[in-house]
This record gives C-alpha cells, sequence and structure tokens, in this order.
C-alpha cells in the first residue's frame, strides 16, 4: 500500500534494500468500512511500518474523513497530536496500556465510529513487547469486533523486524528481512452482540492472538521463531545456588551508562548464571551487539543474530557445565526469572515500620505530574492525589530526578522539590514503556516515572511479584493491579 | 400504552450486578466503579453500553467519563429516563 502514495513511494526501494521489504496481500484489504485494522508492535521498525501503513491507508479514498486511530499516549505530548491540522483528517485517541481508565470510555466513540461504517486502526495488545514474542492481547479490538461485528484486518510487521530493530538496542541492523503482511479479514461474531460478558471477549481475544501470530511467525509458529530450546534442561534442573561460584548478590551498584544504551541488559537485568542484578554489561559496536558478561560471576555470552529468527546467546566463558549452551535471547530471560522472588538487600535502610521492608532504591529517576495535577499548586501532603484525572493527554511537567524506594507498602519519591507516597492498596495499573518509562495509575490519577539508569523491567517485576504476594497474603486487602507483561 | 415506570435503584443494582459480573451487596450507592471494584475499565466501557441500551439514545463520552460511583449513574439514569418519558 505504501507504494501509492506519492510521498512515500521512494522510501519503497531504501527499505527493499536494507530489509527487503515486501507487502503480502494487498488484495485482502477490503473496499469500505466498517473495518478494524489491527497492528502489532515489537521493534522501532514495527512502529516505523505501522506509520507508514497508516500514511497510506490514510491516502486511500475509503478512508478518508473515516479513519479514528488509538495511539500511545506518550504521543499525546508533541502539540501535533492536539492539532486541528491533525484532526482534520484523522480522529486519534490516546491509549493507555494496562487500564486505560477513562481513556477506555473512548471505546464508546469508537463504536458508534464503526457503526457509521468508519475505520478504527489499534494495536490489541496495547503495549510494546519487549522479548519480541506477543503480549497478552487486550480486550478493546474484540470488544468493538463483537459490538459492531465488524471485520478486523491485522497488518502485521513479519518476525523480521524484532532482529532488525529489537527494542532494546539503540540503532538498527543496518540490513535485515522484514515485510509486511496483510491478513484475510474475519470476524468475531456475525451479527452486532448487544451484550458482552467474559467469555464472548476471551474467545475474540483468543482469535485475534491467533490471526496475529500467524501472519507474524509464519507456518512454524512462535516455537520456530524462537528456535531450540535443546540444553536448557542443564541449566533448569538445577538449584540457583549450585550454579554460581560465589553467592547472589542483589543490586550490587547502579549503572553508570544511561538506560537507553545499555541494550540487553535492560532485558536481563539479572544474570541468568549467577543471579546477581545489575551485574551485566553489553560490547559491541553502535550497530552490532557482540557479546553480553557478566561482572559478578565472570561469564560470558557471544550474541549471535539470526534473520527473522530470535537472538542467540551462547556461553563462551562461564562454569563448565554451561560452557558452550546456546539458548535463544527469549529463553535466557525465562531462564533469569525462573527463580525470582524479591528480597530486600542487604543495604536497607529506610527506618521505617517493621512491617515496611526496602526492596530497590535509586537515585536517579524523574517524576512526571499531568500539569492538572493538584499537586503542583499545593504539595503539602505526601500521599499523591488519587482523584484527578488529565484535562489533556500527553501534557506532562517533568520533576527531578529524585530518589525512588520500592517498599512492600509504598513507593516513595523524593526530591527538593517534595516527597511523594503511593500505597500500593491504591495502585491501580502499573505498565512500561520501552524499558524506561513507568505509567502508575494512583486511583484514577496517571504519574509517571522515567528510569536514567535501571532498567524498568526489573522495577516492573519487583512490583509485580510484590503485587501477587500481597494478595495471597490478604486477598481481601485492595484490589488487583493490572500491570504490564513482563 | 403508558410507559414503563423508571427502574428503582435495587432494580437498577441488579441491571448493574448483571453487566459487572458483581455480587449486588457490594454495590451501594457510594460505590465508585474505579476505586471500589475489582472490573476492567472495559466492564466500564460495557456497562456505559447497557445503558444506552435501556435508555434508547447514546451516552455522549464526556459524560461518560462524570459517571465515576453507582449514586452518579442512577441519578443519570433517572434523569435522561424521566426526560424520555
Amino acid at each position: 500500500m505504501i507504494a501509492e502514495l506519492p510521498v512515500l513511494r521512494p522510501l519503497v526501494p531504501v527499505l527493499k534494500f536494507l530489509y527487503g521489504y515486501r507487502e503480502d496481500g494487498a488484495e485482502n484489504m477490503p473496499a469500505s468500512g466498517p473495518l478494524i485494522i489491527l497492528y502489532a508492535e515489537y521493534s522501532f521498525l514495527c512502529d516505523l511500518y505501522n506509520a507508514l501503513q497508516t500514511a497510506a491507508l490514510l491516502s486511500k479514498k475509503i478512508a478518508r474523513d473515516r479513519v479514528l486511530i488509538f495511539l500511545a499516549e506518550e504521543l499525546f505530548a508533541l502539540p501535533y497530536f492536539h492539532s486541528r491540522h491533525l484532526r482534520s483528517f484523522l480522529k486519534v485517541f490516546p491509549l493507555q496500556p494496562q487500564g486505560t481508565g477513562k481513556y477506555s470510555l473512548n471505546l464508546l466513540e469508537a463504536l458508534e465510529h464503526l457503526k457509521s461504517g468508519g475505520i478504527i486502526v489499534m494495536n490489541p495488545e496495547g503495549d510494546m513487547s519487549r522479548d519480541g514474542r506477543p503480549l497478552p492481547a487486550q480486550g478493546g479490538a474484540a470488544w468493538l469486533g463483537l459490538h459492531a461485528a465488524a471485520p478486523l484486518v491485522p497488518i502485521i510487521a513479519t518476525a523480521g523486524t524484532y532482529d532488525a530493530w529489537p527494542p532494546w538496542k539503540l540503532l538498527p541492523y543496518a540490513r535485515g528481512q522484514a515485510s509486511v503482511r496483510i491478513g484475510k479479514p474475519f470476524r468475531l461474531a456475525e451479527t452486532a452482540r448487544e451484550k458482552i460478558v467474559e467469555e464472548d471477549l476471551k474467545k475474540g481475544i483468543a482469535k485475534i492472538q491467533s490471526e496475529m501470530s500467524a501472519l507474524r511467525f509464519g507456518s512454524g509458529g512462535l516455537e520456530s521463531w524462537a528456535g531450540s530450546l535443546a540444553g536448557r534442561a542443564d541449566v533448569v534442573n538445577r538449584p540457583a545456588a549450585a550454579k554460581q561460584d560465589s553467592p547472589p548478590k542483589a543490586n550490587t551498584r547502579p549503572s553508570s551508562i544511561p538506560a537507553w544504551k545499555q541494550g540487553i541488559p535492560l532485558l536481563l537485568w539479572r544474570c541468568p548464571i549467577c543471579r546477581t542484578e545489575d551485574s551485566l554489561f553489553q560490547k559491541g559496536t553502535l550497530f552490532k551487539v557482540l557479546s553480553v558478561g557478566c561482572r559478578a560471576c565472570g561469564s560470558v555470552w557471544t550474541v549471535n543474530r539470526r534473520q527473522r529468527k530470535d537472538f542467540r546467546l551462547k556461553v563462551s566463558r562461564g562454569p563448565d557445565p554451561l560452557v558452550g549452551l546456546d539458548l535463544p535471547l527469549s529463553g535466557w530471560y525465562d531462564e533469569m526469572k525462573r527463580d525470582f522472588r524479591p528480597e530486600p538487600p542487604a543495604w536497607v535502610g529506610l527506618g521505617k515500620s517493621s512491617q515496611e521492608k526496602t526492596y530497590l532504591r535509586t537515585n536517579r529517576v524523574k517524576l512526571l505530574l499531568d500539569r492538572s495535577n493538584s499537586l503542583l499548586r499545593d504539595w503539602s501532603g505526601r500521599e499523591a492525589p488519587d482523584r484527578e484525572f488529565p484535562a489533556r493527554a500527553g501534557d506532562w511537567r517533568k520533576l527531578g530526578p529524585g530518589r525512588l524506594t520500592l517498599t512492600n507498602l509504598r513507593l516513595i519519591w523524593e526530591s527538593p522539590e517534595g516527597s511523594l507516597d503511593f500505597w500500593w492498596p491504591r495502585v491501580k495499573t502499573l505498565h512500561l514503556r520501552f524499558y524506561h518509562l513507568w505509567g502508575l495509575g494512583y486511583g484514577v490519577t496517571p504519574y509517571r516515572f522515567v528510569f536514567l539508569r535501571e532498567s524498568g523491567l526489573k522495577w516492573l517485576t519487583y512490583a509485580g511479584e510484590l503485587a501477587k504476594k500481597r494478595r495471597a497474603e490478604a486477598p481481601t486487602e485492595g484490589l488487583p493491579i493490572k500491570i504490564s507483561h513482563y | 400504552m403508558a410507559p414503563l415506570p423508571p427502574l428503582t435503584f435495587d432494580e437498577f443494582r441488579r441491571f448493574v450486578s448483571d453487566v459487572l459480573e458483581i455480587a449486588e451487596p457490594a454495590l451501594t450507592p457510594q460505590t465508585h466503579f474505579v476505586h471500589d471494584l475489582t472490573v476492567d475499565s472495559l466492564k466500564i466501557v460495557e456497562l456505559m453500553v447497557q445503558l444506552e441500551v435501556i435508555l434508547g439514545h447514546r451516552i455522549p463520552s464526556d459524560v461518560a467519563w462524570e459517571i465515576l460511583t453507582m449514586d452518579d449513574a442512577y441519578q443519570y439514569y433517572l434523569r435522561t429516563a424521566s426526560r424520555e418519558r
């Protein structure tokens, strides 16, 4: 489709040369709405392809003034996304992964739009996958598909977009095999459903996931993309303590490298062999990752990129039985998480109550407050307001950097500007954009934290595991947190 | 045919309980949909759609944003249902 738009036409040979760009299934695109277009997002190259496809779609006659798109809320920080120019030809709504809170009511408008023959564009996963594997789809697209009985058309960048520019890498590889497949339209219901129950949604979500996955990974599926896990039993069948030369250490020291430059250690924030946190470092050039090493146990992995497949990491130095072990990056990620249980480190010391245990602390975190947040007018209390919803999406004011502390009872942000407590029972949602941006829904009020030195994924994992523990200990206290997949 | 009388609060609560798949006793006039219930935000959207069905007209999304508690929802229903009659 993008070759049909004169302004994008010159890009096609460039993408063809670099990434073997091709569009398969353009004939599957229906000639008119109503229509729900599904995108996936698991690489920065996916984002580029999705943007190009949207531009091409908008140039088509059938789509003119008929497209409503759900975009990541962070994009609304750019004034253009509020501009009259954009809104003159496109309806745009903010999307917040996990609990979208009041933003989810925009689905009412989307449903009306579909009923009047419009086109909706959205990423049903609501977020970017961090390790190349699909995320669990959220319910929005299925809900619309069932209520409107509109056809859904997946326009999916193939799995090769991940290895060409994975989300943990600053710059893309110069070459790759990354195309776009336009799937056949499918429906979740033959006639519009008046009422949708949980069961309908689950079936709808499963159908969407299977259609998207088939286009993304081809006939071999996810297993073929990830590749062999042979040898993994050697790792998983041994208790963690037996794998290391020294006892596990947590939170050794914060990295001095900015988070956006860290690479694979953003995903592998804990050594999969010795279990030491923040101990991995990456070696390579701007364009190519060569190896990953662990400062704590001295293990080294050689990184192999295979086009259209997951990266392979082979142990080239480490404990004898593990040398030569070659697993996909997603396999090492699973191995890293396998026996993870948050433990308060030895340096704890907030001087809080005996029930409060500190798990993580970092000094380099910025806090983003929505400009309508009452704290910006009166910061007298310590607890963060939880009943205010932004008047305008993406209108953030950045504070800090400050110190962020994660305890079993709350999250504490401290800086010269003021201190804030976020008590876990009132935290409704927690999502991670890329590896550095935390979105926290405190009641209905959104907050953002920008991690400058650490992997936000590590913090997300701690918060998620502690939330599980709290639910297990006191199932009736507070509500479960909706949290990004980790 | 005379129009049906509007739902009582108990009947309305039964309707909400059915849509949200939440036990009726958990729904009091003060119940805040976001703060007090373990429901997905999608369920709140579904509630608005079902409210539209019984009212027979569309709820503008800016109005839907103001419906935060059971009482808000019931008062909105009563106001709108009486207007429709």
